[in-house]
């Protein structure tokens, strides 16, 4: 189908849908500049370069499915980011005392509970309607009542880069430059919902060259939660099952480490693997869950043509030349288990998980600390305890030959201090395909063992959060020729010393043994790596905020006499002179001795996009972003930037090299919510 | 990592290589200094006591509430106005019993001031070094203190005799408000040293801040430089969970260590168990007890009662 062809289709289908509907607010602006801070809050320490995260999709369906403030248990309200056991337990109180809320601003009156957090959660709760009004609605007729409780969204978004890169210009792609993506979703009632999405990269042909769809359930009947088709299993700390990404090691030095799982998740993401094909389903039964899942989902893989073995299982989804086509989808993996959780709403849940799964092909060891054959099996276990003030959770993971665990305990002692430890222990011979764990390295669940401690504490003059966490690779690797140890802490301080004005200062310190070739031999040797950032936030009125920022970074490697240091400043502004316009700008000044000392801009984008783009060498880059909401159920976004490096000759590498110092990208999206 | 193994093989080697031309004299020197540097790198294994500053991983210097501050701050002595005794024993830190060290202090209350007496032991039978300690401590209108200590350090190395050294350590603890405090030392201030090479007693300068959070509740950091080493930031907290019992848990880095630990405080016992990780020896454990006398509830309200601190 061709893409205009597609555009048309989808255009008359829309059309038909306006008309029969009658207009919903169900996404407010604000909801749209929520997603931006609460990102920004979390985020802000690099996890690396990232294109249309998980982590957004998770934090707009978030928004999107706001969670009931009069029905919600405690861990359900954990699952807000920010919202920790002392605010949970706060509003839980407050509850159990007065009785249902009557509004979302009630929070207001939630004693201790902190003002400044009220304003990051508000959007993710709502508050069903008294029952008054439900009567009034049942008087409409029943195509009203059912247009009234179903939505439709639907984004459409394309992004081009301006200059062809090499990979276009030695022909060597077989598609089309700009990179679309399209994603439907319907739902009635908050109970169902029908997705679709298809996207294609840049230099990939067809426009679903990924598509992904499904149908979910969501509290029907005994159906806890279904999903047919594309979904995500979340379990317990995530050794064991847990979404392609989740936040790591950040400002916040609470919220990322203890985990509250989803049990079963519709796939909405264009992160093209690591998802379920197939149908999961949790009934619940008083204070069981039953859940039972199965999949049957091809991955792209490296297949040795000799042996038929799986060589490496690359997780970027681009296909764009005719070796990266050749890797589409050629091995599979069949996939079924079940989970029992029991959960007492007040103090204590617990869950056990048993899965199997087999592959297609054989996995190559290219050395003797990699996994081999196609069949295996994790058997898992999961707990969440409150005890008081405390709160013990933790997860073991068994795969058959060992046994993966994170134990984790908080302290919340005071509405304004919370204090977390974790210890995590994953051994060398333990390997979790579907896994995404808390740890030093983006959520590898091998060959680590780590100590984190760490409070968050609001004090008069602002506020603290404070982490040290050591870790060790016990076992040497085929990239670390001998076991390497590391250590390092963070502390931010957030304070508002005027009542516009807040300003963030953090200094990060990192120690690590990193792999060196030293004469001709790969040692490892100790490296020091060091952040500093000030950053100051003025709010002119609610209606423009500047904010500016000093990064420092520094990176020492004392045996090898190398030293690098790196700096950025950065203007930012945000316009929204009313609730159907914002305007984004932001000038960027960089400079640094190579990619070593690269510091991570965190910058906002399209709705459903996160950047986290590394910045190095020595330049410029600035952007502007606009969104406007033509009328209340269509807005229009579009982002124009640039990178601009005097000094070189060409920007990026491999394929996407562009032979210029300057590389522009234009990004439009189109939102549809009815 | 064994030291104890390489240093008695050196011992042994240095004995048998005798025929070389050496002047004994001479070679014992040089044999100190060999041993001493060994013990320079062993001493990462040697911590001030007691098990409650070990399971606080050493933040305690604007703590410094309890009779083994003699060791750490004796400024924190006179915040304590009961007569009380300390004993701590590490038998054998990471499974060598070569390490095994011991501490006694004892401190006496007096209108002009506090003072305690204390020593030390590490080592075993042939490398062993010993030290004596006596400290003063003034109050000065309940909001700041100031202390001093003397120090006799000895080194005795089985059949190549013995050396020691005077030295004085000196602190300061402030408290800015009722429930935060600011507090320094510095160790061996005079630079004395033993042997003939710089430094082999560390000079060591630790400041620090500790915060009640609660009057259960403290929260503890402190940054200490030893002129040899990288700082080292060090945090702990303290949780008086119930009368009885206190829960303590803290970190550091350079070297990096995590700690935890528990006191059971009944009657006038206080017994304390720490235990530390450390990244290349691996996992320790140590134990305490101090005995207070005429102290009423917990440290803190006793501390807070006499210092006139809400």
């Amino acid at each position: 189908m061709s893409y205009r062809r597609f555009l048309k289709i989808s255009f008359q289908f829309l059309l038909a849908l306006i008309f029969l509907t009658k207009i919903s607010f169900a996404q407010t602006d604000s909801t749209y500049l929520q997603t931006e801070e609460v990102l920004e809050d979390i985020l802000q320490e690099p996890i690396g370069e990232i294109d249309d995260s998980d982590l957004y999709e998770s934090i707009e369906q978030l928004l999107q499915n706001p969670i009931n403030l009069n029905t919600a248990t405690g861990n359900e309200l954990q699952v807000i980011p920010g919202m920790d056991i002392n605010s949970a337990k706060l509003i839980l109180d407050h509850r159990n005392r007065y009785g249902n809320f009557f509004s979302v601003n009630e929070l207001n009156a939630v004693q201790n509970l902190d003002k400044s957090r009220i304003k990051n959660i508000k959007p993710f709760l709502f508050v069903v309607k008294p029952k008054d009004q439900i009567i009034s609605e049942k008087e409409e007729s029943g195509l009203e009542k059912f247009m009234g409780r179903s939505s439709i969204l639907f984004r459409s978004r394309i992004i081009n880069a301006l200059q062809p890169s090499r990979g276009f210009l030695e022909n060597r792609f077989t598609g089309t430059k700009p990179n679309i993506y399209n994603r439907l979703l319907l739902r009635y009632n908050r109970q169902f919902q029908i997705g679709y999405l298809a996207q294609k990269d840049a230099g990939e042909l067809r426009l679903d060259e990924f598509s992904t769809y499904h149908f979910a359930v969501n509290d029907f009947g005994i159906i806890h939660k279904a999903v047919i088709m594309d979904y995500l299993l979340e379990f317990g700390q995530g050794l064991t099952f847990w979404s392609p990404y989740a936040f790591s090691k950040g400002p916040d030095a609470v919220y990322p480490v203890k985990r509250t799982d989803h049990l079963i998740k519709p796939f909405t993401s264009s992160a093209e693997n690591n998802f379920f094909r197939g149908a999961a389903a949790a009934i619940k039964i008083e204070k069981l869950y039953f859940s039972v899942f199965y999949s049957n989902n091809s991955f792209d893989a490296n297949i040795d043509t000799v042996t038929g073995n799986i060589l490496s299982t690359p997780i970027d989804g681009l296909h764009r030349t005719d070796s990266e086509i050749r890797k589409r989808k050629s091995a599979t993996e069949k996939m079924w288990g079940g989970r029992i959780d029991y959960v007492s709403e007040k103090f204590l849940s617990l869950g056990v998980l048993h899965y199997q799964s087999s592959y297609s092909n054989k996995f190559e060891p290219s050395s003797i600390f990699d996994i081999t054959g196609s069949d295996f099996k994790y058997t898992a276990f999961a707990y969440n305890l409150y005890l008081d003030k405390f709160n013990f959770s933790g997860e073991f993971s068994y795969n058959g030959i060992s046994v993966a665990s994170i134990n984790i305990v908080q302290l919340a002692l005071s509405s304004n201090f919370t204090f977390i430890t974790s210890i995590r222990s994953y051994p060398r011979n333990f390997f979790s395909f579907h896994g995404y764990a808390f740890g030093e390295r983006s959520g590898a669940t091998t060959n680590e063992f780590g100590i984190y401690t760490g409070f968050r504490w609001r004090t008069k003059i602002g506020l603290i959060n404070f982490y040290y966490d050591q870790f060790k690779f016990p076992y040497s690797t085929f990239f670390n020729p001998q076991p390497a140890t590391g250590d390092e802490f963070l502390v931010d301080f957030t304070n508002k010393p005027i009542k516009k004005l807040e300003t963030r200062i953090r200094y990060k310190y990192e120690k690590k043994d990193v792999p060196e070739l030293l004469g001709n031999t790969k040692q490892l040797v100790k490296r020091l790596r060091q952040l500093m950032r000030f950053e100051l936030i003025y709010s002119l009125s609610n209606k423009i905020r500047l904010r500016g920022r000093f990064e420092y970074n520094s990176f020492k490697i004392k045996s090898i006499n190398s030293t690098e240091n790196g700096y950025l400043i950065f203007q930012d502004i945000r316009v929204s002179p009313n609730n159907s316009l914002n305007f984004y700008g932001r000038i960027i000044f960089f400079k640094t001795d190579s990619f070593n000392s690269a510091i991570y801009e965190y910058e906002n984008n399209l709705t459903g996009v996160l950047t986290n783009i590394p910045l190095f060498g020595e330049g410029i880059r600035w952007y502007v972003l606009l969104r406007y909401k033509l009328l209340n159920f269509i807005a229009l976004s579009l982002k124009y930037s640039e990178t601009y490096k005097p000094g070189v000759e060409s920007i990026g590498s491999g394929f996407n090299e562009i032979p210029l110092n300057v590389s522009n990208t234009i990004g439009l999206q189109l939102d549809l919510n009815i | 990592m064994d030291f104890s193994i390489f240093f008695v093989d050196l011992i042994y080697e240095f004995r048998f290589t005798d025929s070389i031309n050496f002047l004994l004299h001479d070679m014992q020197r040089f044999l100190l200094s060999v041993i001493l540097f060994c013990f320079s790198i062993a001493a990462i294994a040697q911590y001030n006591p007691g098990a409650r500053q070990i399971s606080l991983a050493n933040s305690d210097v604007a703590l410094a509430n309890d009779v083994f501050t003699l060791f750490n701050n004796p400024a924190g002595l006179s915040q304590i106005n009961w007569r009380e005794v300390g004993v701590y024993y590490s038998p054998a830190p990471f499974g060598l019993t070569e390490l095994a060290n011991g501490y006694v202090a004892y401190l006496e209350p007096f209108s002009f001031g506090s003072i305690a007496a204390g020593g030390s032991t590490y080592g075993f039978d042939l490398y062993r070094e010993s030290k004596v300690i006596l400290g003063y401590s003034y109050n000065y209108g309940n909001l700041f203190f100031l202390g001093l200590s003397v120090n006799y350090h000895s080194v005795s190395i089985k059949n190549y005799g013995s050396s020691g050294a005077f030295y004085i350590n000196t602190g300061i603890l402030a408290y800015i408000l009722d429930n935060f405090r600011w507090g320094f030392h510095v160790s061996n201030i005079n630079r004395a040293s033993i042997g003939n090479d710089d430094d082999q007693i560390p000079m060591i300068l630790t400041t620090g801040f500790s915060y009640n959070l609660l009057n259960n509740f403290s929260l503890n950091f402190s940054l200490e430089k030893d002129i040899r080493y990288n700082p080292s930031v060090q945090f702990g907290i303290e949780y008086d969970i119930i009368e009885y019992l206190s829960l303590r848990i803290g970190a550091s880095n350079e070297p990096s260590r995590f700690t935890t630990g528990i006191g059971i405080n009944y009657s006038i016992f206080s017994l304390d168990y720490s235990l530390f990780t450390h990244p290349d020896l691996g996992l320790t454990h140590q134990a305490g007890i101090i005995l207070s006398f005429g102290k009423d509830g917990s440290r803190t309200e006793a501390i807070n009662k006499y210092l006139n601190l809400k």
